[in-house]
């Protein structure tokens, strides 16, 4: 199924928080866990993700350090701060919200 | 061109247009996009699929200019405002060791304007992808060199006042200077304002 991409660009933070609040995770391996979560249905034009992250880093919700990844590659990976577990709490409970609220109104066209 | 050199390319001109302030996080973005490229092209398979992942350099650049344009302006606030006084000052001092009473608010007029074009050409413009070379340079300011001095002769023959050529030529040293302390406050300013904004560890 496509998706709206435009749509799925205001999901990037929540994204990248929900993988955050399990584990820090660099660039390349969030994008491919989104892609094996929704089983490949859920697809993100890369170049977005960039951005965000520098977005959320700057707004002190996630910090980024250089370290080798399990392969011996260097890469930067990001972990959530207090102030991004706390938003990303938060965010979790608002999407779990709108999602049941939206079932209910679609439902109801069934 | 290889495939190497097709990502670099591509990462350079998303580092050309997103006009990122700082050289360390320029450097900083730059290694990160390198590695990306280096996993989505294993994954993907090809080059050309990484890239169409990707999204255009562009619409992907000016998501980076939203993210940078509070520091972006700071910065040119501060290249520019230490420009200005840079010049000032070399042109305050060069009128002192010329010792050409009244003739410093022409000279601070040119000199300030001198500032402002290349702080703005180096701010809208943006960074080049590849550094010239020395001979090229060298040319440059031999060129601003000569093209000043002949404005100087030009404007005070025009204007009916005598000056020589080794004064002209003189005077245009003056302002190649006022031009040479721009680049190098603004230099100075990029490295300073670079310590100063990064406060996390990279």
């Amino acid at each position: 199924m496509d998706y709206d991409r435009e749509f799925l660009t205001g999901t990037v933070g929540v994204l990248i928080l929900s993988f955050l609040i399990e584990r820090p995770m660099y660039g390349y391996e969030m994008l491919q866990e989104a892609e094996r979560r929704s089983a490949r249905a859920f697809h993100l034009k890369e170049g977005t993700l960039y951005p965000a992250l520098r977005q959320m880093e700057r707004s002190g919700l996630v910090r980024a350090t250089w370290r080798e990844s399990d392969t011996g590659r260097p890469r930067k990976y990001y972990s959530l701060t207090p102030k991004g577990r706390r938003r990303a709490e938060s965010k979790r409970r608002q999407w779990t919200a709108i999602s049941i609220a939206m079932q209910a109104i679609l439902g109801s066209h069934d | 061109m290889t495939e190497h050199d097709r990502v670099v390319a591509f990462v350079e001109d998303v580092l050309a247009r997103a006009r990122v302030p700082t050289r360390r996080e320029r450097e900083d973005l730059r290694r990160e996009l390198l590695t990306h490229f280096d996993d989505a092209t294993r994954a993907r398979g090809s080059i050309d699929a990484a890239f169409a992942e990707f999204g255009l350099a562009d619409e992907v650049a000016s998501r980076f200019r939203i993210v940078y344009r509070v520091q972006r302006l700071l910065a040119h606030t501060l290249r520019i405002a230490a420009g200005l006084v840079g010049s000032l000052a070399v042109a305050v001092a060069i009128e002192l060791a010329a010792s050409r009473p009244g003739a410093f608010r022409g000279m601070a007029g040119l000199a300030s304007g001198i500032v402002v074009i290349l702080v703005l050409w180096r701010e809208l413009v943006g960074r080049r992808l590849r550094r010239p070379t020395a001979t090229a340079r060298a040319a440059c300011w031999l060129a601003g060199f000569l093209t000043l001095a002949a404005w100087e002769y030009g404007i005070h023959h025009y204007a009916g006042i005598p000056i020589g050529v080794l004064r002209a030529a003189a005077t245009g040293g003056g302002f190649v200077a006022v031009a040479a302390s721009t680049v190098i406050i603004m230099a100075g300013a990029d490295r300073a304002f670079s310590a100063l904004v990064q406060s996390h560890e990279v």
